[in-house]
């Protein structure tokens, strides 16, 4: 099999991502899409006292950018909601720890693009 | 002639990797990269200007590269205006003749498949004098144009279409297009032809086509980038301004005032692409040498076929193509849609649709399971990784895919130097990757 971007870790969040879904309780929503591509994300988020409690998200699109808003969650749960003021699209690409071209950026950073419209609900 | 041949001719083309994206852009011939080089190195000098020996012989070249261009689309050297590509000579007549024939009421007419670059210009072009933008509508299940008499009306002052859609190939149904144009001119409207897709796959004949207009790029011939040609036909050159002004497009000149040269110098102000046009004349050259356009429609034809029947031997994948309903037809590019959203539910992609009044963007999101599903980009990607090289999004088609209802598409499109071996290995791969992302 030829080398791939499609490791096995980026996989099983592509598949069974325990994020994956809509927060009943959530305190935070938001939601938007790559245009050019059609990828599109969901993201509902619970915040108590300043910390992200839980994330979920919902959307369709490319392997690349579900799997990433799945890492996200893994990475975002449990921590300040500061981070989401210093975390750039480079960061979480380092995250999905694939070696991923320019093209494919946008794909990678689709979750973060969401986040950043985030409004209280 | 034999096109297993053809692909040795062609430097950049590795064994390792099948090249099936010449709709993007297409490879050189050795022919087009030694004639760049050697002219470089052995004839640079300037055009038009010097007369000393050097100069006389790259101007002589230059023109030469003209004249061949002329004569491959069967028109006259004056009539061919030198670009940096089809996008700058669409933006070109826009500008220079939209600006200065299309008023406050008058219609321009495209068709809902055209590049963005043979749409946007006219959209602005629209917005600026107060025009009507009207559309050829695209039939989303036999993929074709039909003709419709009451879209050309005596508001028309323009249509402006593509020969030969980027996404599916040859959309007009046999005749309209000629019907389109005598119906334009009928009405004295002006007639523009996209030709960035067809010219390398069917002979182009300006003196019968009817064209006032006519515009195709250098690199998808197999030429050098930068470079494009717009035809615009004599009777219509009054019509045009010069559009840039300075060097090399004039007459005499004082403080004051200047007088311009005539076609089709009066349209190439400043130090022209030299070796660029000498690069697309090589490209042209090849054609004459090695290309049969009746051979290459045949054996296009073939390819088209099979590429065609190893598709639809998915189930989850859906080929846009006229030629699935007209196998008669051949096409050097194929699109097709992976998502897997077909109505016969083999494959079941979206099950939810989630809808949230407090959603602040007010949006609808369907939830894809993420289930055995290759979708587009992954699709093409994981190709990539195989070896096939293919393109995957909206080519530059946004409102077709819209039209087609769907987000985006793979494409795979064909030149003169594939060959079935090419299709075979594309099939072997797509097999691969469907089991790969668990479709199969």
């Amino acid at each position: 099999m030829s080398e791939t971007i499609y490791q096995q870790i980026l996989m099983e969040h592509y598949r069974h991502s325990p994020h994956r879904g809509e927060l009943a309780d959530a305190t935070h929503q938001c939601s938007n899409e790559n245009p050019s591509c059609g990828d599109r994300l969901s993201i509902s988020l619970k915040i108590v006292d300043n910390k992200i409690v839980d994330m979920k998200f919902i959307g369709s699109g490319c392997i690349i950018s579900q799997a990433s808003a799945s890492i996200l969650a893994d990475h975002l749960i449990g921590k300040s909601v500061d981070i989401l003021q210093t975390m750039t699209g480079a960061d979480l690409i380092a995250l999905l720890n694939i070696s991923l071209g320019p093209n494919r950026t946008r794909c990678a950073t689709l979750p973060l693009l969401v986040l950043e419209g985030l409004k209280r609900s | 002639m034999a096109f297993n041949h053809i692909a040795t001719l062609f430097p950049c083309l590795k064994p390792t990797r099948t090249y099936l994206d010449s709709a993007a852009t297409a490879h050189k011939p050795r022919l087009v990269l030694d004639t760049l080089s050697t002219f470089y190195a052995q004839r640079y000098a300037a055009v038009h200007r010097g007369l000393y020996v050097e100069a006389e012989a790259a101007t002589l070249e230059f023109e030469r590269a003209r004249e061949q261009i002329a004569q491959f689309v069967k028109a006259s050297p004056d009539e061919i205006i030198f670009t940096s590509g089809t996008t700058a000579a669409l933006n070109f007549v826009a500008d220079a003749w939209g600006m200065h024939n299309v008023k406050q009421g008058d219609q321009i007419l495209v068709t809902e498949a055209e590049h963005h670059s043979n749409l946007l210009p006219w959209q602005r072009l629209a917005r600026r004098v107060g025009a009507e933008l009207r559309f050829i509508p695209i039939d989303p299940v036999t993929l074709q144009l039909k003709f419709d008499a009451s879209l050309v009306t005596p508001l028309t002052k323009l249509v402006a279409v593509t020969q030969y859609s980027n996404v599916l190939g040859p959309i007009w149904s046999a005749g309209v297009l000629d019907r389109f144009i005598t119906a334009a001119h009928q009405v004295g409207a002006r007639v523009l032809i996209d030709g960035a897709q067809s010219v390398a796959h069917q002979a182009t004949d300006l003196s019968s086509l009817g064209a006032d207009f006519f515009a195709f790029s250098g690199h998808k011939l197999g030429g050098p980038t930068g470079i494009g040609v717009l035809y615009i036909r004599r009777n219509a050159q009054p019509e045009v301004d010069p559009y840039y002004v300075g060097g090399g497009m004039v007459d005499r000149v004082t403080l004051q005032d200047a007088t311009f040269a005539l076609a089709p110098h009066r349209f190439e102000a400043g130090t022209p692409p030299i070796a660029e046009v000498i690069g697309i004349g090589a490209a042209i050259q090849f054609f004459n040498d090695y290309i049969d356009f009746d051979e290459l429609h045949r054996h296009e034809l073939e390819l088209s076929h099979e590429l065609i029947s190893i598709l639809q031997r998915q189930p989850t994948i859906r080929v846009f193509s006229p030629a699935c309903r007209q196998p008669h037809l051949a096409t050097s590019v194929i699109s097709f849609d992976t998502s897997g959203s077909v109505d016969d539910g083999i494959i079941c992609t979206i099950t939810n649709s989630h809808t949230n009044g407090k959603d602040a963007c007010n949006y609808t999101v369907p939830d894809n399971g993420s289930r055995g599903i290759a979708p587009g980009h992954d699709m093409a990607a994981r190709l990539g990784e195989e070896g096939i090289l293919v393109r995957v999004g909206h080519h530059c088609a946004q409102p077709l895919h819209t039209r087609l209802g769907i987000d985006q598409t793979v494409r795979a499109s064909l030149f003169c130097y594939n060959t079935m071996d090419d299709i075979k290995k594309f099939g072997e791969a797509l097999v691969r990757v469907q089991k790969f992302f668990g479709v199969v």
